[in-house]
């Protein structure tokens, strides 16, 4: 399991997570549905947790949670706990990873 | 059964070069006192061309309610007593003692999308002896760019609001299709010579991959990529649906658009890296366009995005969330517990009724939900 925590140190305005190209991703009403062709196995998003890997793939994870802070009115240590808990899951599943270089 | 069920296995009686080819190959390979198993029996062709060949016996499995009437076609020709018909699906018939050889028609456009794959790769697992033999035995496939009129216009039929209506939601779905056309060389324009992009062994429900470059030749537009199989059903016979083949088979070919089109000319590559994965059901095609050293257009597609999936069609799919309760599988549980070996059917729904028959919204919704009980059971 990952234990590194995200948005410490923004570099550029690249993202810092990448959907890998082994996982098939796509919108169903609302809910993210991500399928990991290396396992075989689908994996559901809520529709929150589909924002939330939406943005982190889109900018950078400081960006990112200065975002989800503001639309979600949550406290940012318990936004990161929750979005580190995210991703932990999602990368121990093989459907997360760094970009390359980050870090 | 349905009239277009009928017809569908009309069609495939009716075609006489890949019914030659599996009477052929047949009688090549099976042996005296060989058992054959025919998976997707169908009106049971294949099951009496096996017993030409000389087999003891056959087993001929077929899902549907059809497998009624190739019982009584085999009755009819005189196999009734060297064939034995079980209704179940292919991966879920069982046999007395392993089998030697195992036959089966439903290889469908790039054989994938037929079943033949996982048939055959849970028949080697559990029901043939060792050794058996499969027919066919193994599969090249073939894809070629090309310019295609009517599976362009099929595409963008979603993007030309029909009745003022912007159904553009469904471009995403056709883009993502792998679609079915019956092709002849006047439908269609290669772009360039078609390719192998790969070859594997008929009990192969691993991942497929393979890839392809190709050099256009000719000038066209390029709509996407059109795809066929070279079948090797014994050493000596094969057969083909190429389009541009004489010798074809009566078979669809299966169309993978891109989603746009592009202007292509003597020269230009296209590269294409196709993943297939048998067990999921899910085809993924993606690659680029390039003139020179310059990259024209990158594409991406897969029938994962193309499929109609809704929240709760997905729950189905993800194994590792928990299964929810629900109404209906409260109602299921009453079901079974009322089906105690003695009840009748009508029992089962009196009573239901009686129980909870405000769950229903009709009678008849009582009535098709028991039925459809009383028909896994079976």
């Amino acid at each position: 399991m990952t234990t590194d925590r995200i948005g410490a140190e923004p570099l550029d305005d690249t993202p810092d997570f990448e959907i890998p190209a082994h996982v098939l991703y796509r919108e169903v009403d609302g809910e993210m549905v991500l399928l990991n062709l290396e396992t075989e196995h689908y994996f559901g998003l809520d529709a929150i947790g589909a924002d939330i890997v939406t943005r982190l793939t889109e900018q950078p994870a400081k960006a990112a949670l200065d975002a989800l802070v503001a639309d979600y009115a949550v406290e940012l240590e318990v936004l990161r706990h929750d979005v580190d808990d995210l991703v932990a899951t999602l990368v121990d599943a093989g459907l997360l990873e760094r970009v390359e270089g980050f870090g | 059964m349905s009239q277009s069920e009928l017809h569908e296995h009309r069609g495939y009686l009716a075609d006489e070069r890949k019914v030659a080819a599996y009477r052929a190959a047949l009688a090549e390979v099976v042996m005296p006192a060989d058992v054959v198993l025919d998976l997707g029996a169908g009106t049971g062709m294949l099951g009496y061309f096996a017993c030409e060949a000389g087999a003891k016996s056959v087993i001929a499995v077929d899902r549907g309610d059809i497998i009624g009437l190739a019982r009584r076609i085999a009755a009819d020709n005189g196999y009734e007593d060297r064939i034995a018909h079980i209704r179940a699906v292919s991966v879920e018939a069982r046999v007395a003692t392993p089998v030697d050889v195992a036959v089966c028609d439903q290889i469908g456009g790039l054989v994938h999308d037929a079943g033949i794959l996982t048939c055959f790769a849970d028949a080697r697992r559990r029901l043939l002896a060792p050794g058996g033999r499969l027919v066919p035995a193994a599969f090249r496939i073939f894809l070629v760019p090309v310019t295609f009129d009517l599976g362009r216009g099929t595409v963008e039929f979603w993007a030309s609001k029909p009745a003022g209506l912007d159904v553009g939601a469904a471009r995403v779905v056709a883009v993502n299709t792998e679609a079915k056309y019956n092709l002849t060389p006047d439908d269609l324009t290669a772009l360039a010579p078609g390719a192998e992009v790969a070859a594997f062994a008929s009990d192969h429900d691993d991942p497929i991959r393979g890839s392809a470059t190709f050099v256009v030749e000719e000038a066209g537009r390029f709509d996407g990529f059109v795809g066929w199989f070279e079948a090797c059903m014994s050493p000596s016979i094969t057969i083909t649906n190429d389009p541009w083949s004489a010798d074809r088979i009566d078979r669809w070919c299966n169309f993978y658009p891109v989603d746009e089109a592009l202007d292509v000319g003597p020269g230009d590559r296209v590269r294409l890296r196709l993943d297939v994965r048998p067990r999921l059901g899910v085809v993924s095609w993606s690659g680029d366009v390039a003139r020179g050293r310059v990259d024209r257009r990158h594409y991406r597609h897969s029938t994962f995005r193309g499929s109609f999936l809704t929240a709760e069609t997905v729950g189905t799919f993800v194994r590792d969330a928990p299964v929810p309760r629900s109404d209906r599988l409260d109602t299921l549980g009453e079901v079974l517990h009322l089906i105690d070996g003695s009840r009748t059917q009508s029992d089962v729904v009196e009573a239901l009724g009686d129980r909870i028959g405000s769950a229903f919204v009709s009678s008849a919704e009582l009535e098709a939900f028991v039925r459809n009980v009383v028909t896994l059971a079976r």
